[in-house]
């Protein structure tokens, strides 16, 4: 990625190891409190002092307070960054925000670096029939994964 | 809040903006974000003793003991990783966690219990991928109870997260739980199978009870447990006994509960098990 990469870290991905920092460990980064989130997700306060906590020690932060999308886009902006790298999740309300900025601008969605890469077709439909199918890769450590 | 950070705050949009990247302290910090997010400080105002960011993840991770946690884990001392909000998060990834108790033992299968549990929160997180968010919230499966989703309470009786049901082992969860942001996960499986089977509310008013405080909480493992334990989730429903609450517990909340002896967790599972669910079919 090139040098005017901003990475949004939203609160499932607030480590300092995620793919887009080990990808452009120079680049800012924004992290945005989005009372929209925080109201979907229950967060009372011992929460998001947690969360916030680990932004704070995320590299080259910008922190910020408001509607997701507008902020990060306001951040990317102001840094005169083109491109928005992040992390793929399953929530859908993160999902859309991804949604909209890649109508905005280039988004990058990495994905997380996996537990498991399975070798079989997975079956959803009882933890032990997931277990069966991903048992003997599980006890792999990630550089054997592949 | 230290003048620094009140001069940043008072420049900062309300509606929105850039907030400071820095505090004096945890307290600091702690002011300002009640002060920018009342909502959220409403809801709970407390704080918890765990601490957010890597350098505190890589200390809980260092602590991870494999073969203890395999030996201790259900025990509600025992030699558990704590390592959950950090998970949760992605502090930490679970691969990372994996690896980490790889390196510390001589053969895989001495890491199997602890890797098994890693393995149950990836599962979550892939059904969580597949029903989304009104898929979490909403009853998997029917209940394998004998009693109809409509049988349950939509509304969790207060006295439950009060904690001041007067069962000295539940309220002592519901205590933990809004102090510390965190519940061993036996104790939330005794929780769980308490409001959903023995007082028979919906498993949605407590996962969303669980979901307001644990620092872990996110809608997958969370709720899906919660599923789990009420059955909606799994082939039948968990309940538990005193004597299996003191097993794990060595005896703490029983030996001080005026209770003791006349609990609703008195009995054999199959006596609690007919008087829970009295119009279930005979066991398989």
């Amino acid at each position: 990625m090139s040098g005017n990469t901003l990475i949004w870290a939203h609160d499932d991905m607030l480590g300092p190891h995620q793919p887009p920092f080990r990808a452009t460990p120079e680049a800012p980064c924004v992290v945005v409190l989005d009372p929209a989130v925080v109201a979907a997700r229950l967060y009372g306060l011992k929460r998001l002092v947690f969360v916030t906590e680990c932004a704070l020690a995320l590299p080259n932060l910008r922190l910020r307070k408001g509607e997701t999308v507008a902020q990060v886009l306001a951040v990317a902006d102001e840094l005169g960054c083109a491109r928005v790298a992040t992390v793929t999740t399953p929530c859908p309300q993160l999902s859309g925000f991804m949604d909209a900025l890649a109508g905005r601008i280039e988004l990058e969605r990495m994905a997380p670096d996996p537990f498991v890469i399975p070798r079989r077709k997975l079956d959803l439909k009882r933890f032990m029939r997931f277990w069966k199918k991903v048992e003997d890769v599980a006890f792999l450590p990630t550089h054997r994964q592949g | 809040m230290a003048d620094g950070q009140r001069d940043a705050a008072d420049k900062s949009d309300p509606a929105g903006g850039p907030l400071p990247a820095r505090f004096a302290d945890r307290a600091a910090l702690a002011d300002f974000l009640a002060e920018a997010f009342p909502e959220a400080a409403a809801r709970d105002g407390r704080l918890a003793g765990t601490e957010g960011g890597r350098a505190a993840a890589e200390a809980c991770l260092a602590a991870v003991d494999p073969m203890a946690y395999g030996r201790t884990r259900n025990h509600l001392d025992g030699a558990v990783t704590r390592l959950s909000p950090y998970i949760r998060h992605g502090v930490l990834s679970l691969a990372e966690v994996r690896d980490r108790a790889l390196a510390l033992v001589d053969k895989p299968g001495e890491a199997r219990k602890l890797i098994f549990e890693l393995a149950w929160r990836d599962y979550w997180r892939r059904v969580y991928a597949e029903i989304g968010e009104a898929g979490v919230w909403t009853d998997r499966e029917p209940y394998k109870t004998g009693w109809a989703a409509t049988d349950y309470a939509r509304e969790l009786p207060a006295e439950i997260p009060a904690g001041e049901t007067g069962l000295v082992c539940i309220d002592s969860f519901a205590e933990e739980l809004a102090e510390t942001g965190y519940l061993h996960n036996h104790a939330r499986m005794y929780v769980a199978a308490y409001v959903v089977h023995w007082r028979r509310v919906a498993w949605q008013a407590g996962a969303a009870w669980f979901l307001l405080h644990l620092l872990d909480g996110d809608p997958a493992s969370n709720n899906l447990s919660w599923q789990w334990v009420a059955s909606t989730f799994g082939s039948k429903p968990y309940i538990w006994n005193r004597e299996n609450l003191e097993k794990y517990s060595d005896g703490r909340f029983c030996r001080v509960c005026p209770h003791y002896g006349r609990c609703p967790f008195e009995g054999s599972y199959a006596a609690l098990a007919a008087h829970l669910f009295p119009y279930r079919g005979a066991e398989a």
